[in-house]
């Protein structure tokens, strides 16, 4: 059977979801009798869900101005 | 954020996604449609930072920092006792973890400790799981093996796991 450590390095292709049946299996399997790897899995897929919810970047004001400025320079409405 | 993976502060990074809007402004009339519109634009982006960074003389070598990032086990060695089994485990996060994760304080905490990682895995991190991003673009973009964008992407991943743990005990 895998140890903890092995099973640990498995977590982040498991979240891939590619790995096949056989080895899908083997690692729930390791789950169910092992509580700590089970939590860390679990952990490890709420960091990533709690990275999801982190809101997107805004530009600072100034480098949106100079970008649009620039745009338009080159794209002068047309009238 | 992933511009400033190559130059050396945030101003040469705004520079840098500056020149970039401006070239894909440029060249969107020649944009074949060979690779979805993003992975192209962020291309340009990453062509854009490395040529600021060689004029900056701060020139990186990509595929050493990839190779030296992947290197050597991603969970501390001496969380497990000889025979390979947990030493310390994680600690239990309690019931419902999520509602204590979610709020803006933690977000923000974890949006810094991105940008502590070294710059392989904040890219990968950024990509995949801040933006959302396919990991056949996340390779295709940074140049990646499969193999090594997973063990990126999990090394960077334990690092936050590790620092949610310390927000959620300190509660």
């Amino acid at each position: 059977m895998a140890t903890c450590e092995e099973v640990s390095e498995r977590v982040a292709e498991l979240l891939e979801g590619k790995l096949p049946a056989g080895q899908r299996l083997a690692l729930w399997v390791h789950f169910k009798m092992c509580p700590p790897c089970a939590a860390y899995y679990a952990q490890i897929a709420l960091t990533v869900k709690t990275l999801g919810q982190i809101p997107p970047e805004e530009p600072p004001e100034p480098l949106k101005a100079e970008v649009l400025a620039a745009f338009r320079a080159r794209n002068p409405p047309r009238t | 954020m992933l511009a400033m993976v190559y130059v050396k502060d945030r101003a040469s990074a705004e520079e840098v996604v500056q020149d970039t809007w401006l070239a894909v402004v440029e060249g969107l009339s020649r944009f074949e449609g060979r690779s979805s519109l993003k992975t192209w634009m962020y291309r340009i982006l990453t062509y854009q930072a490395r040529r600021r960074a060689t004029r900056d003389r701060r020139t990186i070598n990509w595929s050493t920092m990839v190779d030296s990032e992947a290197e050597g086990p991603t969970i501390e060695p001496s969380r497990f006792n000889a025979e390979g089994h947990w030493s310390r485990p994680p600690t239990d996060w309690g019931k419902n973890p999520e509602d204590r994760l979610l709020r803006s304080d933690v977000l923000n905490a974890i949006r810094d400790a991105i940008e502590t990682l070294p710059p392989v895995q904040r890219s990968v991190v950024l990509l995949r799981d801040v933006e959302g991003w396919s990991s056949g673009d996340v390779c295709d973009t940074l140049e990646l093996s499969m193999g090594n964008q997973r063990v990126l992407l999990h090394r960077g991943r334990n690092k936050l796991r590790d620092l949610l743990e310390a927000h959620l005990t300190q509660q």
